[in-house]
Formats: C-alpha cells, sequence, structure tokens
C-alpha cells in the first residue's frame, strides 16, 4: 500500500492536519505568527506576532508586497486571508511570498458604502484582511469597521496608497518600506532578483522606531534576512 | 412497511436549462465540463472532462458556462408539472426529484402507467428534457432505478425487490444519494466521494459486496458514513426507521414588516433561519433530511417546496434551496414553459400539500404547486412570510473533526463567510483564484466565483507544481518565457493597464524591431528617469489564430525613485503592465 503517491499524501494530510491544529489552536491565541525575519519589528512582552484586532498600516515603497508578507505566515499556519478591494493582485507573487492560494479569497465591495458591510462580514469568517479603503469611506465609519474588526480579533492589514485620509489614523502599527534598492538589472541585461528594504515600524504602542533591513522580494521571491553579499552589491549600485 | 419512491431525473439538467439540449453543447464549471447533450455525447465529449479536451473532441461545441440559479430556475416548471399528480414532490436537486408514488400510483392504474404519465407531463414542461422514470422501495434504490431508466422504458424495481436490484450495481453509485449522477460521481460531498474510491481500491466494487459485510465492521473502519454507505447498498432506506415528523414548534418564521420583493432581502434573513434552525436541530443532535420552505406574499401568493437530501441538509444548503426556490418564483420561469400548466384556482391550494396527500390526487388541477395561478408571472406583491420546516429529521451521526486534513474550524467559519459575502455583493464580487497559465503577468491565474469553485478541494485550483517558479516543469505545465521569479506583486488586468510614455535620451520614443532591438536604451517613463532596465524579451502568441494572434515584448526597469515596472509594448505603444510595489 506505501506507494510513494500515498506517502506524499499521507504527507500532505499530515501537514494539513497540523495546520488545521495549529489554525484551531490560534484561535485561542491573541497573536497569530509571522514570519522569523519581521519578528523583531512585531516583538512585545511575552509573545512574538500580529496581535489580534490590530491595524497594520503597510506603506512605503512596497505597501503590496509588505502586507503579503505579513500575512504569509498566519495564513501558512491555517489562517484565511480576504483580500477586499484590491483589483490588481498579482497571485503569482502571493505564492512566492508563502500565501496558500487556497486560503485567499477576494471580495470586491462595489459602491463605497458597501466597504463596512462587506469588511462587517469577512470579519466574521477571516484572520486576516488586506483592504485598500475606499476614499470616500468617512473616519467615523472606519472606526466602526476597526471595532468590529477588533471585537472579533480580525487583523487588518491596510493598504497606504495616501488616497483615503480618515484610516491611516487608526493604524496600531504603522510599517514602512523605504530607500529601495534593487539587484539584479543592468543596462539592457539581466533581471530582477531581489530588493533590499529597510523596514521601519512605529506605532502608538511602540516607545521606539524598530528598523530591519530585508530582501523584499528575495532571489525566491519570498522574504528574507538582508545578508552580507546583496549589502554589498548595493553599495555597488549606489557608487555606479 | 417501506415506502415507495419515484423518481424523475432530467439527465444532464443544465444542458436542458441553457436551452442548448438540441445541439452540441456543453455546460462548464471551472473549466471542467459538468453536463453535455446527447450530441456533445455522442461525439465523445465525457462529463468531467477538460474544455480544451472537449473542443478537440468536437471543434464547433457550443460552450455555457455553468449557472445553478438558472438550473433551478428553469427546474420550476418541472416541479409544477409532477406537483399536478402528486402535491408532496420532494425536490432533491435541480434536475431531480422524487414522491411517494404508492396512493398517486392506484389512482393512476398501476405504477408503469403513472411513471408514463409523469415523464410525459415533465416532457411537456421541459422539451428536450428527456426524462426517465423509476420507482422503488426507498431513494436511494428509486434514483438508481432512474439512472438505468430511459425515456421511454421507466424501471421498475418490485416491492421487496431493492436489495437484489442494488446487490450488482457499482459502487460508485453511492455519491448518487447526494443527487448527483454516477458520471460526476466525484462531485458527491467529499467523504462520500473518498469512501467510494477506497472501497474501490479495497476490491468492494459492488454494492452487493457492501452490503455483505457486517454494519459494525463498517462503522468501526469508516465511521458514521461506513453504516450509511451499508444501509444504502443493503436496500434499506438511508431514512432509520425511528425517524419521526418532527414537532411543529421546530418551524422558523419570519415576518417582514415591510414586504420585500426582491430575492436577495429574503435570502439573507433565511440565512440567519437557516442557522437557527440548524442549531437548534444539533442541539438535539438531529439533521434535517426534508425541509418545506413556505413564502407568502402580501395578496396571499404561496409557494411551498419540499427539498430532500439523504446525507441532510446543513444550514447553507438550506439556505441554497431557499434562493432556488424564490429565484424560481420570483423571477419566474422561462418563457413558453407556462402553456402546459395546469389551471390551479385555489388560492391557498399549497395548505394541502402536507395535509390533503390522499385528496388532493383526486383532483389533480387543483393542486397544482403552491402558489395558484399567479405563479406564471412571477408574484404580484412583495414578500412578507418565510418559513423553514424541519419535515423529516433523523439523528445526526455527527462529524469528528479531522485532524488528517479534512476542515479545520477556521475553514468552517471561513465558508460561513464567503456565503454571508456572496449575498451581500453577488457571486461574482466573491472570487477565488484558479491557476490559468501564460506568459503574461496578467494571464496567469484568473478568478472564478467562490460559490461555484469546490472550496474542500483546492487542488482543482493549484497549480499541481506547487511553485509558481516561471521555468519549473510537471503538471502545472512549463511556460518558458515567462518573467522570472520574483513575479510582480501588482498585476494589472489588462483593461486597467496604462499607456506610457518612453523615450530615450535624446527626447524621442523608444521603438522595438520586429526583429526584437531596441532603437535606443530607454531614459524615461512617463516623464521619469530610468536607472536599469533589461529587456526586450519577446512574446509572440498564438500566431496559428488570426484574432488572438499577440506580438509584444516586455521591459523590465527601476526608475530613479526605486519603483522596478513590467512594460509591455504592443504596436509600440508602451502599456505599464505590472509593478513591484
Amino acid at each position: 500500500m506505501a506507494t510513494p503517491s500515498s506517502l506524499a499524501t499521507i504527507a500532505d494530510h499530515t501537514r494539513a492536519g497540523v495546520a488545521a491544529v495549529a489554525a484551531s489552536s490560534l484561535a485561542g491565541e491573541r497573536v497569530l505568527p509571522v514570519d522569523e525575519v519581521l519578528g523583531n519589528l512585531f516583538e512585545r512582552p511575552g509573545a512574538v506576532g500580529l496581535v489580534r484586532g490590530q491595524v497594520v498600516h503597510c506603506g512605503g515603497v512596497a505597501p503590496l508586497s509588505l502586507a503579503l508578507a505579513v500575512a504569509a505566515g498566519a495564513a501558512r499556519a491555517g489562517a484565511w486571508l480576504a483580500v477586499v478591494d484590491v483589483a490588481s493582485l498579482g497571485l503569482d507573487a502571493a505564492v512566492e511570498m508563502g500565501v496558500p492560494l487556497e486560503r485567499l479569497v477576494a471580495v470586491e465591495s462595489g459602491p463605497a458604502r458597501n466597504w463596512a458591510e462587506v469588511m462587517g462580514a469577512v470579519a466574521d469568517g477571516f484572520e486576516l484582511v488586506v483592504t485598500a479603503p475606499p476614499r470616500s469611506v468617512s473616519a467615523s465609519m472606519a472606526r466602526k469597521v476597526h471595532q468590529r474588526l477588533r471585537a472579533r480579533g480580525v487583523v487588518m492589514l491596510m493598504l497606504g496608497d495616501h488616497r483615503s485620509a480618515a484610516p491611516s489614523e487608526l493604524a496600531d502599527i504603522e510599517l514602512r518600506a523605504t530607500s529601495p534598492i534593487w539587484d539584479g538589472l543592468g543596462e539592457g541585461n539581466g533581471h530582477l532578483r531581489a530588493r533590499r528594504v529597510t523596514i521601519s515600524a512605529s506605532g502608538r504602542r511602540m516607545p521606539h522606531r524598530r528598523s530591519v533591513d530585508v530582501l523584499l522580494p528575495g532571489p525566491s521571491g519570498r522574504l528574507e534576512a538582508a545578508g552580507g553579499e546583496v549589502i554589498a552589491l548595493g553599495s555597488e549600485d549606489l557608487a555606479s | 412497511m417501506t415506502r415507495r419512491i419515484l423518481t424523475v431525473w432530467c439527465p444532464q439538467w443544465p444542458v436542458v436549462a441553457a436551452g442548448k439540449h438540441a445541439e452540441i453543447a456543453v455546460v462548464l464549471a471551472a473549466n471542467r465540463v459538468v453536463a453535455r447533450s446527447a450530441a456533445a455525447a455522442a461525439s465523445g465529449i465525457r462529463v468531467g472532462s477538460r474544455r480544451r479536451e472537449a473542443q478537440r473532441c468536437c471543434p464547433d461545441v457550443v460552450l455555457v458556462d455553468h449557472d445553478p440559479d438558472r438550473d433551478a430556475r428553469s427546474f420550476e416548471p418541472v416541479v409544477r408539472a409532477v406537483a399536478a399528480f402528486v402535491p408532496r414532490t420532494d425536490v432533491v436537486t435541480p434536475g431531480m426529484l422524487c414522491l411517494d408514488a404508492r396512493g398517486p400510483a392506484r389512482y393512476f392504474g398501476g405504477e408503469e402507467e403513472m411513471a408514463r404519465q409523469v415523464a410525459d407531463a415533465v416532457e411537456r414542461a421541459a422539451p428536450g428534457a428527456r426524462a426517465v422514470v423509476g420507482i422503488a422501495d426507498g431513494h436511494f434504490a428509486s434514483a438508481i432505478a432512474s439512472q438505468q431508466a430511459t425515456p421511454s422504458c421507466p424501471v421498475i424495481v418490485a416491492a421487496g425487490g431493492s436489495p437484489a436490484f442494488l446487490a450488482p450495481q457499482p459502487v460508485r453509485w453511492l455519491a448518487v444519494a447526494a443527487g448527483r449522477d454516477a458520471e460526476t460521481a466525484s462531485g458527491g460531498p467529499p467523504d462520500l466521494a473518498e469512501l467510494v474510491d477506497l472501497l474501490v481500491r479495497l476490491g468492494l466494487t459492488r454494492l452487493g459486496a457492501v452490503a455483505a459485510m457486517a454494519p459494525r465492521d463498517l462503522l468501526a473502519r469508516f465511521g458514521s458514513i461506513g453504516v450509511l454507505a451499508h444501509r444504502l447498498a443493503s436496500g434499506v432506506d438511508e431514512r432509520p426507521p425511528q425517524g419521526r415528523e418532527p414537532p411543529p414548534e421546530w418551524d422558523v418564521t419570519q415576518v417582514f414588516d415591510e414586504p420585500v420583493m426582491s430575492v436577495h432581502p429574503v435570502v439573507f434573513c433565511a440565512k440567519s433561519l437557516a442557522d437557527r434552525l440548524a442549531a437548534a436541530l444539533a442541539a438535539g443532535g438531529q439533521i434535517c433530511t426534508r425541509l418545506v420552505v413556505v413564502a407568502e406574499t402580501e395578496h396571499g401568493e404561496r409557494s411551498e417546496r419540499a427539498w430532500y437530501m439523504g446525507t441532510g441538509l446543513g444550514a447553507a444548503a438550506m439556505v441554497e434551496r431557499v434562493r432556488w426556490q424564490l429565484d424560481g418564483w420570483i423571477t419566474g420561469p422561462r418563457e413558453g414553459s407556462a402553456s402546459d400548466e395546469p389551471d390551479a384556482s385555489a388560492g391557498g391550494a399549497g395548505a394541502s400539500q402536507r395535509d390533503g396527500e390522499g385528496s388532493a390526487s383526486d383532483e389533480p388541477d387543483a393542486s397544482a404547486g403552491g402558489a395558484g395561478a399567479s405563479q406564471r408571472d412571477g408574484i404580484s406583491a412583495g414578500i412578507v412570510l418565510l418559513r423553514l420546516t424541519p419535515a423529516e429529521v433523523r439523528a445526526d451521526d455527527g462529524e469528528q473533526r479531522g485532524l488528517w486534513g479534512g476542515r479545520s474550524d477556521a475553514d468552517e467559519r471561513a465558508h460561513h463567510a464567503i456565503t454571508r459575502l456572496t449575498g451581500l455583493v453577488g457571486q461574482d464580487a466573491v472570487r477565488v483564484p484558479v491557476w490559468r497559465g501564460g506568459r503574461l503577468p496578467a494571464e496567469r491565474y484568473g478568478w472564478i466565483p467562490a460559490l461555484t469553485a469546490d472550496l474542500d478541494r483546492p487542488q482543482d485550483r493549484r497549480r499541481n507544481t506547487g511553485h509558481a517558479a516561471g521555468h519549473d516543469g510537471g503538471g502545472g505545465g512549463p511556460w518558458p518565457g515567462a518573467l522570472p521569479v520574483p513575479s510582480p506583486p501588482v498585476v494589472l488586468p489588462e483593461p486597467l493597464q496604462v499607456e506610457v510614455e518612453v523615450l530615450d535620451a535624446g527626447g524621442s520614443a523608444v521603438m522595438v524591431s520586429g526583429r526584437g532591438t531596441v532603437s535606443a536604451p530607454p531614459a524615461t517613463v512617463a516623464g521619469r528617469a530610468v536607472t536599469s532596465w533589461a529587456g526586450p524579451w519577446p512574446v509572440e502568441q498564438r500566431w496559428w489564430s488570426p484574432e488572438h494572434h499577440r506580438r509584444l515584448a516586455r521591459f523590465q526597469v527601476v526608475l530613479d525613485d526605486g519603483a522596478a515596472q513590467v512594460l509591455t509594448v504592443e504596436r509600440q505603444r508602451w502599456w505599464l503592465a505590472a509593478a513591484y510595489c
């Protein structure tokens, strides 16, 4: 019976089972796991991870990459990810970043006043939501949504594209990716290989601004810690 | 005393519902054939094959997208036609319904005569449906009998003959219990389909072999689903003998102060009713197998339908059935079907459906459906009442959360939320990704409505290799020439792509020649300076097809502020196709 394929199926099931158990045990936890490369930014007394009910604002030069990288850790552990009103999500990038597509659902809210309703419904079933609130969402409506999400323990990853004024004040944690340096592309040759950025985190409950240098994305498309090699390449790039 | 059940089955109903049964046509869901017309079957197209395989069998096959609502809507005339014979009709799924044949058969002069009349009525209500009829003891045997019948020749299994009839049948027909036809057996509830697969691999290929095993062994090995399989296979009905009519206080009712004219708000309320009902039943360890849905309008019009599912109706399934029923009622059936409807004048005829079994069959004309004459053209006033009645319950065998695979709690909640979101914004606005493949970023993944996808079988939607790198081989198919890893996180679908101006150092537009050379290195993109770039990477697609032929070239550029973009140039016009942000 133990053919390679059946073994692979068993391994698959085991993995899924472990993920499911992790997810159900996640339900009781106050934090969702994040990739250890970002651990430093999400360290709190006693725990490392995304605190349920928080709003994380992703801004700077790479808002969507950042949101995917943050979401990937929890999504891998069994959490469902809703993507609300992000029409242009590149799924290849999401897969490379480690987001399991079988637990990703995209929702379009249509006319703006629906956004709050949609977010309310999302809050009942998902643990993570990536969204770009429409411009017309008022501060008070955004706050209501935030309260609902907090009550349900949903982490909202808000894409900052400076369109809407209201939501950025909601953010518990503000992540910014700055000073991007691309590696791999030359003058008519090569291809994009990796981008080194500095991610800084600040927020209401964070006394000091923290930052970490990462490859977002790394050569495999995943989030990676910035190694020495790329720093060298990066500085070369700067020099030229 | 066992019951005589008559099953009417319209094979390949989705094709008939789409009105394409006379052509070479297939109905597709998620790129797979879910139903095909007789002509398509003759040219070798099978249910379950891919779109491309279907087109290979028959190049000018008509492709229709699957729409479960359309199936339900067009099934409404059939239900009404059958309800003219027997008021107590249980709809299993659009395309299949069953009814208790014992009383009516006597009235119509024998089971064979009745089967013929029912088939004729269905054919009049839905021309081309080629309905088949089977009669046997119990739902399951009767469903199997209908699968073996032909339109002109119903299959009637004599009373007490069900076990002998079932014994030589292949086990894959266990999935019929869930209201699917045998060809799409893999589409049944996941655990039943898995069990069938396993039984075949164990060498139990006939239902008789399953029936010969001791139920307790099946229980020990497979859990409650094994007992269910045994019960089905041995011709005992799926309803255990202790099943009984539930007390009326289990009904859940919603009264609308403001009459509602459209389907969505009512379905939304049905969701909370169904949740309440399912929770109440679950608290008593029960599950509903037959649900009666009643809706009434301000003018007293009434729609009453019974829905049957041997494996039990969960809250989501209940909501689906309410939606099917209301859709058929409010929107009205398609044109051309009303003429054969008997003239039902009694406004409250629906009331006779449950209590007047014998009397109603004496006067078939008075009992056509619940809603009276106005059913023909939808409703004339808003809905004021919606009631869900669990008409048959049985002990729930329970479901153990799987440690090894299966659904987790988080999955369950997400599935609920998806149903709810779909009710809120429509099914085209709640979507899940499905792998399609391609060289251009915007082609590689498509989106399908989450409701039509089988969320428990994500492997259908995933790229087989499990990795999305551009150059890997394997089941997902290699796409040499696709963009190398890492992929851009922002991919603009073609209609959203922005035309940009790309200039060289001298200020003139950059051109790409037919041989794939650049006139000059790009210096600015939409006014921003380029610091590094690569390209052109030419793509020539579908040169064999004049209308789909495309030639274009891709570039990667990094601009002075660190932004990286993918540009495409096609017919000397530049487009921003994707960005790394």
